[in-house]
């Protein structure tokens, strides 16, 4: 098999192949390498690339192999998010604040990678602490997308969803805390997939907003996104957040037919802020659906719409304040101490010069929200907000299955267009935040073209029905093969 | 809503985050047109005062008081990554002043 075909495996496939011994992970690993040498200095999707402790992880998997000692992932390339702590690997959030940071332990998704044989083949650019859309606040780098370069991936798991589409790796692991997998994933022509929340453990991910943060796959197709969930969800107990409950073979859920689910259509997130090129393809893939057997409803959710996203930045920069009120230049990551004369004037100076503009935003807001005076004006409304939010998901899902929606008001946009702008690029959240605030699962799949760039498709289902939405997202998939179209590799050679 | 200077370098202040003039400009109009979206939230009524939690199992991660045995190589990973060391130990500027 030449370089080039390994290269376009799937998870499934590459299982496949490496059980049959038709392959070996080493060549699997050495081929993705490549790939990330060839093309990765103008994508820019990875902030660390591993290639010894990747072909070392390899040979091992090929021996696991020859023993028969085979599991979901064993000898499978995969990229993790830098906010995902991988011990003695640098995890770096792409932030100077941790530019030289390596955890001492690995993150409780990274453990389950690993005894399943999964390899490590590098870490993924993201904006900085998971704060942004566009993977522009990334202190490193902007990462481009591989549908046109002049154009952002999303994020904040830009890193990863780039990587995805431009086949540098095989799957890559995100997280999701406003849309961060799933956005990206739109944008990219991937499949992403935020999980019901507490069904993967977030030992280890680098907190940003705890009530709302997910770590979940983002993968080339949904049969893959089920084999990687397979491998990393279930109960942790270093996790006061992890459900604690048997985990079935989401693979199961993988299903052609549609018939009897019942499917919700919201009108209000079809509204005037969303392209018409990205309608046209959702309504399209809407059809499609209805023609595999399911029944589609249109209905309201004015609630959310109204509410979701002043919830999310209040809620969210809120925890983000307490978060990220460790980082002092004290026990770990970057110090300005040598510039400063006392202990105070360093704390102040580490965080002036540590943290992005994006991230001293959110800290701000969040500190203005939860101080003395505005703490009932501001969090406390939000609160009461979220709880009316989870309520209307409550009653649609008595009648209804799953709600579907575009994953991103627009496609990728160009670098630089909303980066000055922070309140234009917070919207491209709003689909994608609803699911957070409830703590539900949510998918993004390819679903066509607008102007030549990818459309995502959101499938959002209730807690812990990541089955119906395997189930959706497989029977599309399936009859549509959008997630086959691939961006024209040529044009990205250096 | 807006936010004024002097409300920037309060809450600045209470976020340990030093801040030039110019970010404190900067900082009054961007935060002031993202309050401004915050305007829909202000007709809701606060009913109940319990934070909502998402996790149906929420408990207090502990565990048993027990030497779990962590290499001593764990130690000086961890150590490395402080910005200043001294024997050991983790170096910090003064706290006291020296009378």
């Amino acid at each position: 098999m030449s370089n080039s075909d390994l290269t376009e495996l799937t998870a499934s496939r590459a299982r496949v192949l490496l059980d049959k011994r038709e392959i070996s992970s080493v060549d699997l690993t050495k081929a993705l390498l490549n790939k990330i040498s060839d093309i990765d200095n103008s994508i820019k999707s990875f902030v660390t690339v591993t290639s010894d402790l990747a072909i070392k992880q390899a040979e091992k998997a090929d021996k696991r192999i020859k023993e028969n000692k085979i599991d979901g992932l064993t000898g499978i390339p995969v990229q993790i998010k830098d906010n995902i702590c991988t011990s003695g690997v640098k995890t770096t959030c792409s932030s100077k604040m941790l530019e030289n940071f390596v955890p001492p332990y690995n993150a409780t998704i990274v453990d389950k990678l690993y005894d399943s044989g999964a390899i490590l083949l590098g870490k993924g650019n993201l904006d900085e602490f998971a704060m942004g859309s566009s993977t522009e606040n990334s202190y490193f780098y902007p990462t481009k997308n591989p549908w046109d370069m002049m154009r952002v991936p999303g994020g904040s798991s830009g890193g990863p969803a780039a990587s995805v589409s431009s086949n540098q790796v095989i799957a890559s692991l995100g997280s999701d805390t406003g849309g961060s997998i799933r956005q990206p994933a739109s944008l990219c022509g991937v499949v992403g997939l935020k999980p019901t929340y507490g069904l993967v453990s977030r030992y280890g991910l680098i907190a940003f907003a705890s009530s709302l943060d997910q770590i979940g796959p983002i993968t080339k197709d949904v049969t893959d996104s089920a084999l990687l969930l397979n491998t990393i969800s279930g109960y942790d107990s270093k996790d006061a957040t992890s459900i604690n409950l048997k985990i079935p073979d989401y693979c199961k859920y993988l299903k052609e037919d549609l018939s009897g689910m019942k499917i919700a259509i919201p009108k209000d997130y079809f509204g005037d802020d969303i392209d018409s090129g990205v309608k046209k393809v959702v309504y399209e893939a809407i059809e499609v659906l209805k023609n595999l057997g399911a029944s589609i409803e249109e209905i309201s959710l004015s609630v959310m719409q109204q509410f979701a996203l002043a919830v999310y930045y209040i809620i969210a920069p809120s925890e983000a304040s307490a978060n990220l009120s460790r980082y002092d230049g004290v026990k770990y990551g970057f110090s300005d101490r040598l510039n400063s004369e006392d202990l105070m004037e360093t704390l102040y100076k580490t965080r002036q010069n540590g943290f992005g503009s994006e991230v001293k935003r959110r800290i701000m807001l969040g500190t203005y929200a939860l101080s003395s005076g505005y703490y009932d004006a501001y969090y406390l409304k939000a609160q009461e907000a979220k709880r009316m939010i989870k309520s209307e998901y409550e009653d649609t899902f008595k009648k209804y299955d799953a709600i579907i929606t575009p994953t991103s008001p627009t496609v990728a946009f160009k670098i630089g267009e909303k980066s000055s702008n922070p309140v234009q690029m917070y919207l491209n959240d709003v689909l994608t935040i609803p699911a957070n605030i409830a703590g539900i699962p949510a998918i993004s799949i390819p679903s066509g073209f607008s102007e030549g760039l990818p459309v995502g498709m959101q499938i959002i289902s209730s807690r812990l029905r990541e089955d119906t939405i395997f189930n959706i997202a497989y029977a599309y998939e399936r009859a549509t093969n959008w997630n086959k179209f691939k961006p024209n590799f040529d044009k990205l050679k250096v | 809503m807006s936010i004024n200077e002097d409300e920037i370098i309060h809450i600045a202040e209470l976020a340990r985050i030093g801040m030039s003039d110019d970010d404190v400009k900067s900082m009054q109009v961007e935060m002031s047109n993202i309050l401004e979206h915050f305007e829909v939230l202000k007709d809701i009524i606060v009913n109940k005062k319990e934070p909502l939690t998402l996790s149906d199992d929420l408990h207090s991660v502990t565990r048993e008081d027990l030497d779990i045995n962590k290499s001593s190589s764990t130690n000086d990973l961890m150590l490395s990554n402080a910005p200043d060391l001294q024997e050991g130990f983790i170096k910090i500027q003064s706290v006291f002043e020296l009378q």
